[in-house]
């Protein structure tokens, strides 16, 4: 009953030099900006030989944890050209400056760690950072792994080649992050109709045949996913030609891209089945993508950004991006597992939001 | 013939402000009905309630002998809905429009292809069925509204104010085709600010003011209502003196 709904909402969209100018043109504008812009600070973090770091144990041999995670620790930073330095009782401060560290890591009770990172080596200091933050990680799903399977967990855990900051060429960075985040603007591609739906009544019309709110949610999502997916990778597809852009696994690639599509639309509609205006939902769609991308390393890349981590994983987009990257630059990525339950996530709970805000406004007669 | 369309006690309130207040009408088969009333008496409310696009507050519409809430998938397809607003999509051309909205009552195939150009043949666009709307005039758009609201040959035609703006050949070529499909064997509703094309094509009318039906007959029937002598006062007269001369600011 839909289809030839979302057949013609398709053909709108397809026939909007916005949606061209927006999801295909201005994307490749920013990748050949922006890759141009930060090449030199990623090929600085490249020749970056080994890095030396210091730190100190702040508990006693009995603590478990700390002592599993000091072990990882030690054994990735060797496989990893970081030279670890256990320093006594010190000023952590003092010691990085006289010692020209790039940081320091002070491990404490109960697994916990603190990483002071070192201003004038801000690059190396992040590669340290991010180190220790793929360990701990490994070794929290890890427990948790053992704790579900009732296995007594091994001392070794496998922290064989974390690969935590492999170098990636700027153009690849920007080729990958800004389709993405172009790809979160997806209600942008809908404006037009939602606009002539209200301005010319077609609404009205649409509901005088019958149709219940999920097919007219279906009847605008489905050709918005498509629009913004094949848009994002023609995109690619045209980054791939212009800047020799790396993807990394073309097929799991293109479906973190549609995933993150997916979550895109339905996010955009449930905000203008809430509020049925165009102009306040792409406001609050602009604002709410622009935090999520900022934090999620759209603009000045994750690795090096100074966001809390605890931040950087609230963003959607740092998961879809950090899975893109390092599909790109390893081949494979941790995160992929958690960009397609982000992306799934908030596609049901904003589809369901969506059907639910327009089945309440037709109850209530408006 | 059988009662098409009976409204119940129909009332709708936004907040306390009544816009509709307990209208019963009811619309016989092959009627062509004409709802008058000055700006906000209620007749669009009555009209969205009709088609389902507004939930009444009270009251219910009975179509065809069935409640309308209870068995509107049903009951919509025998519903042609032509609204006051151009409802078509510029950027999509004459046959892809009517193909959208008539498609949206299960037609589909080589049925909806042969029912979009006999809906474009119908209003006299089908050497224009591959131009964009937005190229079409003010009269074609609105010959084109028409076309979306028929392909699926509803028994019910419902048009609120169709000729609206636009030059008088193609007002006249819409009454004729009003005429037309109402001959064909299609109840119509037709509400207007234009008194002598009610006067015209309907065959029964109903004045509302203030969400109440306060009159109801042929056109000579409300002439009688105001004077004996039916040659020597207008519809729009007796509409005025129904209704008052007092302006309304809604």
């Amino acid at each position: 009953m839909i289809r030839y709904l979302i057949k013609n909402n398709f053909k709108l969209m397809m026939r909007s030099a916005t949606n061209i100018l927006l999801y295909i043109v201005t994307p490749v504008i920013l990748v050949a900006l922006l890759s141009s812009a930060f090449n030199d600070l990623l090929q600085k973090y490249e020749t970056n030989g080994s890095i030396k770091a210091g730190y100190i144990i702040n508990t006693d041999d009995t603590d478990v944890k700390t002592k599993l995670l000091t072990e990882q620790v030690k054994t990735a930073a060797n496989e990893n050209d970081i030279i670890l330095i256990e320093y006594p009782e010190c000023d952590v401060e003092k010691k990085i400056m006289e010692e020209d560290l790039a940081g320091f890591v002070v491990f404490e009770k109960d697994g916990k760690y603190t990483v002071y990172q070192n201003g004038e080596r801000k690059y190396e200091a992040k590669a340290l950072d991010y180190l220790i933050d793929s360990v701990d990680k490994r070794i929290a799903q890890f427990m948790l792994d053992a704790y579900r399977s009732d296995v007594p967990p091994e001392v070794n855990i496998g922290v064989e080649h974390p690969q935590y900051m492999k170098p990636i060429e700027a153009s690849d960075y920007y080729g990958i992050v800004e389709v993405v985040y172009f790809g979160w603007c997806a209600v942008v591609c809908g404006a037009g109709i939602f606009t002539a739906e209200k301005k010319y009544h077609i609404g009205k019309k649409l509901k005088v045949s019958g149709l219940s709110e999920l097919q007219l949610f279906l009847g605008k999502f489905i050709p918005m996913l498509l629009v913004v997916s094949i848009s994002s990778l023609l995109t690619a597809g045209i980054t791939i030609l212009l800047f020799g852009v790396h993807w990394g696994s073309p097929l799991i690639s293109a479906l973190i891209v549609v995933m993150s599509a997916a979550a895109a639309t339905a996010f955009g509609l449930m905000f203008y089945n809430i509020t049925e205006n165009v102009v306040v939902t792409i406001i609050a769609v602009f604002a709410v993508v622009w935090v999520a991308g900022f934090t999620g390393g759209s603009f000045e890349t994750y690795m090096l950004s100074t966001q809390p981590q605890v931040l950087k994983e609230i963003s959607p987009i740092y998961h879809i991006n950090r899975a893109l990257t390092e599909l790109s630059c390893m081949g494979h990525s941790d995160y992929t597992l958690s960009a397609f339950t982000y992306c799934i996530t908030i596609m049901l709970v904003s589809a369901s939001v969506a059907v639910a805000a327009g089945y309440i406004r037709g109850r209530n007669g408006e | 013939m059988g009662t098409v369309l009976k409204t119940k006690d129909l009332t709708k309130k936004y907040e306390n402000r009544v816009v509709v207040d307990n209208l019963n009408i009811s619309i016989e088969e092959g009627e062509v009905f004409g709802l008058l009333g000055p700006n906000g008496a209620g007749k669009s409310t009555t009209m969205n309630m009709i088609c389902g696009i507004v939930k009444p507050t009270l009251g219910s519409v009975e179509f065809c002998g069935k409640d309308f809430d209870k068995y509107r998938k049903e009951l919509t397809v025998e519903l042609g809905y032509i609204p006051q607003e151009l409802a078509i999509h510029g950027n999509l051309k004459a046959w892809e429009n009517v193909e959208l909205f008539t498609s949206l009552y299960g037609i589909r195939g080589a049925e909806l292809k042969k029912r979009i150009d006999e809906s474009l043949e119908y209003v006299g666009l089908l050497e224009k069925k591959n131009d964009y709307a937005k190229t079409f005039s003010g009269g074609m758009k609105r010959r084109l509204n028409i076309a979306c609201a028929i392909g699926h040959h509803p028994d019910l035609l419902i048009f609120d104010e169709p000729t609206v703006g636009i030059d008088p050949q193609s007002r006249n070529f819409i009454l004729e085709k009003i005429r037309e499909s109402n001959k064909n064997g299609a109840t119509v509703i037709y509400t207007s600010h234009y008194m002598e094309e009610v006067e015209a094509i309907c065959t029964r009318i109903a004045i509302m003011d203030n969400g109440k039906v306060i009159a109801t007959g042929t056109s000579e029937e409300l002439k009688k209502m105001v004077v004996d002598d039916t040659s020597s006062i207008t519809l729009e007269e007796v509409f005025l003196t129904l209704t008052g001369k007092k302006l309304r600011d809604y």
